[in-house]
This record gives structure tokens, sequence and C-alpha cells, in this order.
């Protein structure tokens, strides 16, 4: 069996007298575990240094496959821009790092995004947090992370639902992207999770039972491949408005205001003005989130960070802005091991002196991703 | 218990199964897939950067595959995880690098996973605060086999030290994603 032969688990619910057939077996508990241990995976890259034209976003051409285990994007070299198709329906967790090799002190944006199509329709770009620069320093890595939909799978150059990452910069210029083997444009696309599924408990994989038993089988079989098929994830947004953030600290950050919810597999995110995710599930949570601020010219420091309980706070990006009339921002990604009913809230932090919006370009998304990864 | 990642089952047609073959077609292969080889580890305590630096993780939040060694071993360098036998695949590492203040206009933070003693890629590499302490944090993907080892260096452009900060600690975090 190749995996590109695994379809979506849709396992039994096991009778008292159901005979344990190898047909049976096969169906449920092996197929699962080929597409849970090789699931949807790609990593690809970009390794020719491109010159990147000004003020556009385009497309990232990838011409070295690290693995495609799905065979979603077209080999190299007929690569070109060539996106990766969705092979598989479900919510595919997407990271694109972009290194610029920028040495001017003229503070300029970068960015990362990604753009597609679902169920037919074309989305895109968004972008990361928007990323300034001016340090001379030779290199800034703009980051996106999305959590994107797909619907619609097919072969890839067909019809079917596809995700691209892009880069952009706004330099005035063009700028190379970065060439170093340990620092190319990075690009990831991994299936987390399916488009629908039941909530269920994780059950604690006990010992076999003589004879099996079918509560055995539903727990052990049924359970486990509909939790881990359709496992907690949440992403959720701000939808322009007029919120800001005030001029705050690091000891203190705001939090983010995240109005509209993308997906949220157990309905425990709540949006506002005090957003929050509330774990469903104990476990290791992969989290990010981004904020981009509206334009400002004031040379100030920008934070981005992850606030458990209301208490303990993990940041990422700790940066400097500068720039005339720029938007910027910040980032944050993380794994942390959450119990049930701790809460996640995304904050920020700016020191421009004054109250700074939230930017409300639709393409500079300010949004909040996490997703259980394991026990 | 740790399992390891599993292979994708072959049940033969008329086998007539007993308790230990559904151990090892069921039980083992979702334990691991349920509860994936991983780690998490901080640097709390002030360390000193300059340039790339070697982060010595101090804390160690969970290794459920003890993969950590925070000495040289015959396998594997201090301040390094090892990849345990059985738990090949693609891992994906997010990495966290901090400083204090750099008092510079022109300073970079960054941090980047490190593969068996060379530098894999870069995770993150940003613009340094003049005036505050600086953060950089981001993804790489990483193939892993038995005996590889990876480990968490921070850049900082001035030699200044790590802050013992809560919320600013150094971290590097894993979890395999895939065969």
């Amino acid at each position: 069996m190749t995996t590109s032969q695994v379809s979506l688990p849709n396992p039994r619910t096991w009778a008292n007298g159901d005979l344990v057939t190898v047909p049976r077996l096969r169906a449920d508990a092996v197929n699962a575990i080929a597409l849970l241990a090789q699931r949807p995976y790609f990593v690809g890259q970009r390794s020719l240094g491109d010159s990147w034209a000004n003020a556009t976003d385009l497309a990232l051409p990838l011409d070295v496959e690290l693995t495609d285990a799905w065979n979603g994007h077209l080999a190299p070299p007929a690569t070109g821009t060539a996106p990766y198709w969705c092979p598989l329906p479900g919510w595919y967790l997407c990271d694109a790092r972009i290194p610029f090799a920028y040495t001017s002190a003229t503070a300029a944006p970068f960015m990362a995004g990604w753009q597609g199509l679902n169920n037919g329709v074309a989305f895109g770009p968004v972008h990361g947090a928007i990323t300034a620069n001016g340090s001379t320093s030779g290199t800034i890595i703009p980051r996106a992370v999305d959590l994107i939909q797909q619907t619609v799978s097919g072969a890839p150059g067909g019809s079917g639902d596809w995700v691209q990452a892009t880069a952009r910069q706004d330099s005035g210029g063009s700028v190379n992207l970065q060439s170093l083997a340990y620092c190319q444009p990075t690009v990831s696309v991994r299936w987390v999770c399916a488009n629908s599924g039941s909530i269920v408990s994780l059950p604690v994989l006990g010992a076999v039972p003589t004879p099996i038993t079918s509560a055995w089988l539903n727990a052990n079989v049924r359970d486990t491949v509909k939790f881990l098929s359709y496992p907690p994830i949440c992403k959720a947004h701000y939808t322009a408005g007029a919120s800001t953030v005030p001029n705050n600290s690091l000891a203190t950050p705001a939090v983010i205001n995240l109005t509209t919810v993308d997906v949220d597999t157990y309905s425990t995110f709540t949006t506002g003005a005090a957003a929050k995710y509330a774990a469903p599930y104990s476990g290791r949570y992969y989290l990010a989130g981004q904020i981009t601020f509206a334009a400002s010219s004031t040379a100030t420091t920008y934070a981005c960070g992850l606030l458990v309980n209301g208490t303990t706070l993990y940041y990422g990006g700790i940066v400097r802005f500068a720039g005339t009339s720029l938007a910027g921002g910040a980032s944050v990604t993380k794994r942390l091991r959450l119990t049930f009913g701790d809460t996640v809230q995304l904050v920020a932090v700016q020191q421009s002196g004054g109250a700074l919006a939230y930017n409300t370009t639709a393409s500079n998304q300010t949004r909040f991703i996490s997703v259980w990864e394991g026990l | 218990m740790p399992q390891p990642v599993p292979a994708v089952p072959q049940i033969p047609a008329g086998w007539q199964p007993v308790q230990a073959d559904f151990t090892a077609w069921i039980t083992n292969p979702f334990s691991f897939l349920a509860q994936p080889a991983g780690f998490r580890g901080q640097l709390q305590a002030a360390k000193a950067l300059s340039g790339w630096t070697l982060a010595q993780l101090d804390t160690i939040l969970e290794d459920p595959y003890s993969g950590w060694s925070a000495v040289l071993t015959a396998s594997q360098p201090a301040f390094s995880w090892l990849c345990p036998a059985g738990c090949a695949g693609w891992y994906e590492a997010t990495v966290s690098g901090f400083t204090l203040n750099q008092a510079s206009s022109a300073a970079q933070s960054a941090a980047a996973l490190y593969l068996n003693g060379s530098v894999w890629q870069y995770g993150s590499d940003d613009w340094a605060v003049n005036g505050n302490d600086s953060g950089s944090s981001g993804a790489v993907q990483v193939p892993l086999i038995p005996g590889d080892y990876v480990q968490l260096y921070i850049y900082s452009t001035a030699a200044v030290n790590t802050p013992a900060v809560a919320g600013q600690y150094p971290a590097l975090e894993m979890t395999w994603v895939s065969s």
C-alpha cells in the first residue's frame, strides 16, 4: 500500500458478535496508521537567490524537494511556480520562511504569505507579520504560518485545490533572496486535521483483553482513529475594525482582539477583546500568532507572545521597527504543554508612545493558530 | 511506555490473531501516534552570547524518549538531543532566541537548528531592538535517523547575555511529524 492510496479513516462501531476480520482490520486500523504515520507532508526550498521585484506579491518557485510523500508538488525541474496540490481534503499547517539578503540601512518591509484555491475559490495572498529591516546585517526572515483548508483533492496540475507560498519586499528596488544552504527560502505544508469528524476522547490505550471485546475495539481503534484524524485545532483572526494596542511594556503586554473564528474543532475559542483559546484536551500544542500594526514612522519595539492562564508569558519576536509610514509587526511560534482547560491568549507590545491601531488591510492579517500534536 | 515509529501493519488474510498481534497492530502504533517522540527545553540562566552560540539548555520540560544529554557521551555532544532508536522521521523544531538589549540599531537576533554539529537551517532572523531585549522565533523542519543529534544555537550581533527573564527563555521544542 502506498500512502497515495490511503483515504480518510471512517472506522466502524463494533458490536458484540462482530467478526474481527482481516478486511475490517485493514480498513480501520491499517488504513489509519498508514495515513497518520505518513500524512501529506511537503518540505521544499528555493536555492537560486532570485532577484525579487519591488512591491509585488510573487509566488515562490521551489526547485528543491526535501520530502513530498504524497506527490502533491510537481518534481523539479518542472516546478516553476508550481503550488502544492491538495492530495487529501483537510486542514493544512503551512509555514513559509523567506530569507532576503538586504544590507541597506533604510528600513523596508518584508513579507511572506500564502495564496491558493479552496473549494475552487481563490484566496490570498495573506501575509505573515510584516517584518521591517534596516540593520545592514544582511539577512532578514519574514515568516508566514497559516492554517489553510483544502476541500477538493486532485493530482498536481489538475483542477483541485492548492496552496502556494508568496514573498514580497517593498524596499523601492529589487532585493535578492538569500541562497546560503542553511538559510534558503523554505516551505512546509502538513495535513493536520480532517474537514469534519467526531468529538471523542482519546482513550488510554489499554492491554488487549481475552477475548477481544467490542468495547476494546471501539475505544482502541474507532475512538483513537477518530480523535487523531480530527484533533483539536483552531484558527482565529482579527476582522478589520478600530482596535488599538496601547503603548505598553514587555511586562504588561496587551491581549489581542480576535474577532473571527476560521476553524475550532472543539469549539473552545472565545472571541473579543479578551480573546482566548481553552485547551480542550491535555497535550503538546503547536501555537503560532502574529500581529501587524498600522503604518507608523516611529522607531520602536514590536513584540508578540502567548499568555497562558493569564499569567505565564512566552514571547516570540521582540523586534525593532523603524521606517517612514511603514506597516510592521511581530510573530510567535512555540510548542507548549497545555492541560485541559488552560487558556492561551495572543498578546502584543508596542512602544510608539501612544495607541497604535491594528493593520486593517485584509492581506495583513492578525491571527492565532493552535494544533494539538500529541499527549 | 514510549513506542517506536510504527510500520504499517501487514495483516495476512486468513490469519488467526492472538493478543500479541493486536498489541503489535493496534496498541503500539496508536500509542506512538498519540504520543510521538518530542522534546522541550529552555535556557533559563543568563549565558554570554558571542555571534552564534550554543544554547546550553538548563531546564528540560519534557523528554519522553530520553534523547537529551547535557554532558558529552559516546553518542552525542553536550547539550544535544539524540534521535532515539526506532524514532526516525521528519521532525519539526520550534526555536526561540533572546538577547539582552544590544544597544544598537544595526544588530540582529536569530535562532537556528544545528544537525550533527553543523548549521542545518535558520529558524528565524530579526532586526534587534535598540533599547530593549530582543527575541526571534520560528520553525525548522529536519529529517532525523537514530544517532543524529540536534542543538539550538542563538545569534546576537553584540556580545550580551541571554535574558534570565520568564517569557524570554531561549527554547528548543520538537515533535516527530512524519515517517
